[in-house]
């Protein structure tokens, strides 16, 4: 690999984490609330690409279309909160795992019952369109550019909203210790609202950088995203934002190098891998790498 | 306490039990009378949607026997259905089917394996077995390391051995064709194999939960610990539950290719995973009938949906085709069931006794002091059968 594709490479990567990033920190951060593997995460994604699709198709210009696509999603986000999980509080682990695949499947074939199983292009905006010469014959696509810096900037927003406001602090001690939390005076409710809101808000951005990476947007899309982020929980350690983002670049990284160096009849086996590590971690390191959540193990 | 549990004879209610032997017969006499009436009577269409029954039935059934009684929670379950398909399939197909052109993978003894000069069913049941066997193999291997996790990470483990599986499928060209997947394979699944098969797991499953084996499951899912704490050896355990219903899986596996002659990795992921969750999640986690219902329930619901998806006309309004709608309605009630009766239908019961009023073993035992539950004390046994008497 020369060095210019290796710049290349790094960039890509660099992208995909941060995509997964985004939508891992929204997954990473209702686990460690409610203990929910949110299935239905994935959706949030599908949904704002959807709006955006359709704002676009209206004619909006691209910095209208984009905001509204995400504000469909937050309330995408809020809406399957107060429905299907609010009722289910307390409920076992399992159900509301289920629970989420339900809401999975329904806002799926709702999407496909709407929006039609052809897939359409994303109208990725005129800017954003083209590469960037770097110095050193690196050649950049514009998305992947953009797709790290906003993915970076949402971080470091993100990072201050959790250690400098009461509210961020408040998500933290819920996730420490919900009951504790809730002797101080806390209102469990409004945090796991700003939760859901916040994961739908990210989702949102990542499904506008996901749909301008793969250039076209179906009811089915949400589906591998969400699979990876979910990886990405698990090699960072259930529950952890940072670990959740640490785990979506080492699987960008992963994903993009393995693809890069394996001998190319293996490379289409590529999630045969990806699994086999994350069954590998379930078993030798269930907590993750920056995780504290119980193992639960015999 | 050792000792005063080892004394204790498992609890035999006798009546119960003929109570049950009666019902068990009156169902079988049933399933026939259907079997039958479904071989003999019935068109194509319906004769088929008798069969995915009964097939449905006994991955339900083979589900319930690990999620609902030992508490392990498998997304991987459809992993040893596509196993049993695809095993099974390379067994059945003709050997002109099997040619190098096309399967290039395939050992030479495989390959020219022919079993169409065979009694159909003789094949079909060969290859079942076989599919069934290979599925409890992979069972084992993967079950023996997962089987020690619990909660949401087996599920996600679970689900990784069945993306891991459909990976497999979908790349291994020279012997599952990708996703164009098999053909050829003889339809000889007949209302009769799979009733057959259906009635067997249904007998398993309950053989097994009444057995010591099935009360240990039942402890340990109740309380891993406590289990633990009268000789209860919980991953053994929790082991054997997963093997069986692989077994189970597998063998369905192997109808299922037979009934549609044909297999591809599209039918064995996230979607069928989902719709088998349903069943037996509706039908209630840890009943055995339960997942039966469940199984109908999921298998004929679609198909009475179907006329609404293609389209409806409610006097003056119009509505054209509406792809997607039956599963909208599906999960909408699924998630309703989760949150207003997450026990499912039946809960821990069983339906016959349900209505005969009996109340089961389980549910005597709820009432009881927690040290000496006839589950812990049959499972005590299951951990120690020298120490009894």
């Amino acid at each position: 690999m020369s060095g210019a594709e290796f710049g290349q490479q790094f960039i890509n990567a660099l992208s995909l984490g941060s995509i997964y990033a985004l939508v891992a920190i929204g997954l990473a951060m209702v686990f460690s609330i409610l203990r929910l593997i949110n299935f239905a995460h994935g959706e949030a994604l599908m949904i704002g690409a959807v709006f955006a699709v359709l704002f676009a198709e209206r004619g909006l210009p691209w910095p209208v279309w984009t905001l509204l696509a995400v504000a469909v999603t937050v309330l995408g986000g809020l809406i399957v909160e107060r429905v299907a999980y609010r009722p289910l509080r307390g409920a076992p682990d399992v159900t509301l795992l289920l629970t989420s695949l339900g809401v999975s499947i329904g806002l799926q074939n709702g999407a496909l019952l709407t929006f039609g199983s052809q897939p359409r292009a994303f109208p990725t905006p005129e800017p954003l369109l083209g590469q960037i010469l770097l110095p050193g014959a690196v050649q950049i696509s514009r998305v992947n550019l953009v797709t790290v810096l906003t993915a970076i900037s949402l971080m470091v927003v993100l990072t201050w909203f959790v250690t400098r406001t009461q509210t961020g602090i408040a998500m933290r001690a819920t996730a420490e210790n919900a009951m504790a939390a809730r002797l101080m005076g806390i209102n469990i409710n409004t945090v796991i609202v700003v939760a859901f809101l916040l994961g739908a808000a990210l989702a949102g951005v990542a499904a506008l950088l996901w749909g301008a990476r793969v250039g076209r947007v179906e009811y089915s899309m949400g589906f591998i995203p969400v699979l990876k982020a979910f990886v990405a929980t698990v090699i960072g350690g259930f529950g952890s934002i940072p670990g959740a983002v640490l785990g979506a670049y080492i699987l960008g990284f992963g994903e993009i190098f393995l693809v890069a160096l394996l001998p190319d009849s293996l490379t289409s086996y590529r999630d045969a891998f990806i699994f086999s590590a994350l069954i590998l971690i379930l078993l030798f390191r269930p907590q993750g790498i920056l995780g504290s959540t119980e193992p639960e193990k015999i | 306490m050792a000792a005063v549990v080892a004394r204790q004879r498992p609890v035999r209610a006798r009546g119960h039990d003929r109570r049950q032997i009666v019902l068990a017969i009156v169902v079988l006499v049933l399933g026939a009378l259907g079997a039958w009436y479904a071989d003999a009577n019935l068109n194509g269409y319906r004769q088929q949607l008798f069969i995915l029954c009964a097939i449905y039935a006994v991955v339900a059934v083979a589900l319930a026997l690990t999620s609902g009684f030992t508490g392990v929670f498998s997304l991987g379950q459809i992993g040893f259905l596509a196993i049993g398909a695809y095993v099974s399939a390379l067994l059945s197909m003709p050997p002109a089917g099997k040619q190098p052109m096309l399967l290039p993978g395939l050992p030479e003894w495989l390959a020219t394996f022919d079993s169409s000069g065979w009694h159909p069913q003789a094949a079909l049941l060969f290859a079942s077995l076989v599919g069934g066997l290979a599925a409890a193999l992979i069972g084992a291997l993967v079950g023996a390391p997962l089987m020690r996790l619990s909660g949401n990470y087996v599920a996600v483990a679970t689900m990784g051995f069945l993306i891991i599986v459909h990976s497999v499928a979908v790349n291994w060209d020279d012997v599952t064709r990708g996703a164009r997947g098999l053909s050829q394979i003889p339809t000889s699944t007949n209302p009769w194999a799979a009733y057959v098969w259906a009635a067997i797991a249904v007998y398993v499953a309950l053989r097994l939960r009444n057995s010591p084996y099935g009360r240990a499951m039942i402890a340990s899912r109740e309380n891993i610990i406590a289990s633990r704490s009268v000789g209860v050896n919980v991953l053994r355990t929790r082991l054997l539950a997963f093997v069986v219903s692989a077994f189970l899986t597998g063998v369905a596996g192997s109808l299922l290719a037979h009934q549609i002659g044909t297999v591809a990795p599209s039918g064995f992921y996230f979607a069928t995973t989902f719709t088998v969750v349903i069943m037996v999640v509706l039908g209630g986690m840890g009943s055995i009938s339960g997942a039966v219902v469940g199984a109908i329930i999921m298998t004929l619901t679609p198909e009475l949906l179907r006329p609404i998806e293609d389209g409806v006309s409610l006097g003056p309004l119009e509505f054209g085709a509406l792809y997607g709608l039956s599963n909208i309605i599906i999960a909408i009630g699924f998630i309703l069931v989760m949150i207003f009766r997450p026990q499912g239908l039946l809960g821990d019961r069983e339906l016959g006794l349900a209505l005969l009023g009996r109340r089961t073993p389980q549910q005597d035992a709820s009432g009881e002091d927690i040290a000496i539950t006839p589950e812990l004390v049959s499972a005590a046994d299951a951990a120690n059968p020298d120490s009894r008497g």
